[in-house]
C-alpha cells in the first residue's frame, strides 16, 4: 500500500509538472496564434511569405527536433537556455502555428457579405473583427482547437527529452527503478483522466457557442 | 420642370472585372426623394453598379457624386480620409440581408447606434420589436429583411439602396415591404431598388429605368 502512495506521489508532481507546462503553453500559443493569423490576412505579401515558412517549417519538422534543436542547437551558437525557457519556446513556436492555420482557416471562411455589412453600416475595421467576425471564428475552430488542445496534452511527454520530470519521465524512473510497467500503467490511466475532464469542458465550451448558426 | 436635385450623379462610369466590360461610360442621375427602380436582365450588372455607389467596389473610370458630395473622379476615390462621411449619407439592404448571426434582432442594430430609444423606435416601426431577443436563424425571410431595413435607417440615410429586395418574399410580403419603402420614401429619404419583379417595381416606383446593355456607351437621365 505504501509502494503505492509513493508512486502515485511521484506521479502527482510529474503530472502537476505536465499541467502547468500544458497551460502556459496552450495559453500562449492560443495567442500567437490568434495574432499570427491576424497579422497574415492583414499584412503585406513580404510579411505572408515569412509567414508562410515560419508555418511550414513547423509543421514540416517533428516536433521533438525542433525541441532539441532549441535546447540542445542554440547553445553552439552561444544562446544557452533554461530548460523550462526551451520548452516554452519551442512549444510555443510548434503549437502557434497549428493554431494560426486553424484561426486562418477560420477567418477565411467567414462570409465576406459579414465585412460588407459591417462596412456599408460604418463600422470602424477593428470593430469589425472584434465584435462582428472573432465571435463566429472562434464558433468555427473550436472543434479544431479542441482536438490541437488535446493533443498538447499527449506533447507534453516530449519535455522528457531536457530531463524535465513531467509525468511520463517520473512514471519511466518508477518503472526501470522498481522492474515494473505498473508505474506506466498509472501514467496512461492519469493521461487519460486529464483528457477526459478536458474533454468536458472543451465540449461544454463548444456548446456555449451554440446559441446561433 | 426638374425641381429636385439629384441624390446620386454618376459621370462616364466604367467598370471591369479584369478584362471584362461590366460597364462602359455610363451616366446616370438619381432624383432626391424619389424611388428609383431598375430592371434589367439577370448578370447585367445592376448588383455591381449598387455596389459602386456604396462603397464596395472599385471602379476603373468615372465620376460618383453623392448628395453632392464628389466622391469618385477618375475613376478614384477623391478624399479617401472622408469616404466614410460621403458614405454615411447611403444604406444598403443586400439581397441576403448579411444580419450578424451571432447577435439578436436588438443587437443587430444596438451594435451600431447605441442609442436604446432609437432601436427601439425603428424595431416598432417595422414591426420587429416582440422580436428582438430571436436570433437571426430564427426569422424568417421577410422578418430578415425587416431587421435589416431597420439596421439601414437607424443611421438616417439620406439614400437607401435596395438589391432584390422581393426575391426571398411572397406576394403578400411584397406588397407589405412596398409599403414601408414607400413610407421611408415619404419622410424624405431617396431610394434606388434593383428588382426582377415588375410588378413590385410598378406598385412602389417614381421612376423606373430599364437596363439592356450596360458594356456600351449609356446615358439615361
Ligand atoms: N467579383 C467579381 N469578379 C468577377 N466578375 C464579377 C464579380 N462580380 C460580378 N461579376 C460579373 O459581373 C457581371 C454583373 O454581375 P451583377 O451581379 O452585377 O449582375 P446583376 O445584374 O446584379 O445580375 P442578377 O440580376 O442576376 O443579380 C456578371 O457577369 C458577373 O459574372
Ligand atoms: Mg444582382
Amino acid at each position: 500500500m505504501d509502494y503505492y502512495l509513493t508512486l502515485i506521489n511521484q506521479l502527482f508532481l510529474g503530472a502537476l509538472v505536465t499541467l502547468k507546462f500544458f497551460i502556459l503553453i496552450g495559453i500562449v500559443s492560443l495567442f500567437f496564434g490568434l495574432l499570427v493569423s491576424i497579422l497574415g490576412l492583414v499584412s503585406n505579401s513580404f510579411i505572408k511569405r515569412i509567414i508562410n515558412i515560419y508555418v511550414l517549417i513547423m509543421r514540416g519538422t517533428p516536433l521533438l527536433l525542433q525541441l532539441i534543436t532549441i535546447y540542445f542547437g542554440l547553445p553552439i551558437i552561444g544562446l544557452s537556455l533554461s530548460r523550462t525557457v526551451a520548452v516554452l519556446i519551442a512549444f510555443a513556436l510548434n503549437y502557434s502555428a497549428y493554431f494560426s492555420e486553424i484561426f486562418r482557416g477560420g477567418f477565411e471562411s467567414i462570409d465576406k457579405g459579414q465585412f460588407e455589412a459591417a462596412f456599408v453600416l460604418g463600422m470602424k475595421k477593428r470593430d469589425t473583427y472584434k465584435k462582428i467576425v472573432l465571435p463566429q471564428v472562434i464558433k468555427r475552430v473550436l472543434p479544431s482547437i479542441s482536438n490541437e488542445i488535446i493533443t498538447l496534452v499527449k506533447d507534453t511527454s516530449l519535455i522528457y527529452v531536457v530531463g524535465l520530470g513531467e509525468l511520463l519521465r517520473m512514471g519511466k524512473i518508477a518503472s526501470n527503478r522498481d522492474a515494473s510497467l505498473v508505474p506506466l500503467l498509472f501514467v496512461g490511466l492519469i493521461y487519460l483522466l486529464i483528457i477526459y475532464a478536458l474533454t468536458k469542458l472543451l465540449k461544454r465550451w463548444e456548446r456555449s457557442y451554440g446559441y446561433f448558426e | 420642370m426638374d425641381t429636385l436635385s439629384n441624390i446620386v450623379e454618376i459621370n462616364n462610369l466604367t467598370k471591369k472585372f479584369g478584362e471584362k466590360i461590366i460597364f462602359k461610360e455610363l451616366s446616370i442621375n438619381f432624383k432626391e426623394k424619389e424611388i428609383t427602380v431598375i430592371l434589367g436582365p439577370s448578370g447585367i450588372g445592376k448588383t455591381t453598379l449598387l455596389r459602386c455607389i456604396c462603397g464596395l467596389e472599385t471602379v476603373s473610370d468615372g465620376e460618383i457624386t453623392i448628395n453632392n458630395q464628389p466622391y469618385i473622379k477618375f475613376g478614384e476615390v477623391v478624399d479617401k480620409k472622408n469616404t466614410q462621411k460621403v458614405l454615411n449619407d447611403v444604406g444598403l439592404v443586400f439581397q441576403d440581408f448579411n444580419l450578424f448571426p451571432h447577435l439578436t434582432v436588438y443587437e443587430n442594430i444596438r451594435i451600431i447606434v447605441k442609442d436604446d430609444k432609437l432601436v427601439k423606435y425603428w424595431l416598432t416601426e417595422l414591426g420587429m420589436f416582440e422580436k428582438k431577443d430571436l436570433y437571426p436563424f430564427e426569422l424568417s425571410g421577410g422578418q430578415k429583411q425587416r431587421v435589416a431595413i431597420a439596421r439601414a435607417l437607424i443611421l438616417k440615410p439620406k439614400l437607401l439602396c435596395f438589391d432584390e429586395p422581393t426575391s426571398n418574399l411572397d406576394s403578400s410580403l411584397k406588397m407589405n415591404i412596398a409599403s414601408i419603402i414607400k413610407k421611408i420614401s415619404k419622410t424624405g429619404t431617396s431610394v434606388i431598388i434593383i428588382t426582377h419583379d415588375e410588378l413590385f417595381a410598378d406598385a412602389v416606383a417614381d421612376n423606373i429605368i430599364k437596363f439592356t446593355d450596360l458594356s456600351t456607351n449609356v446615358s439615361c437621365r
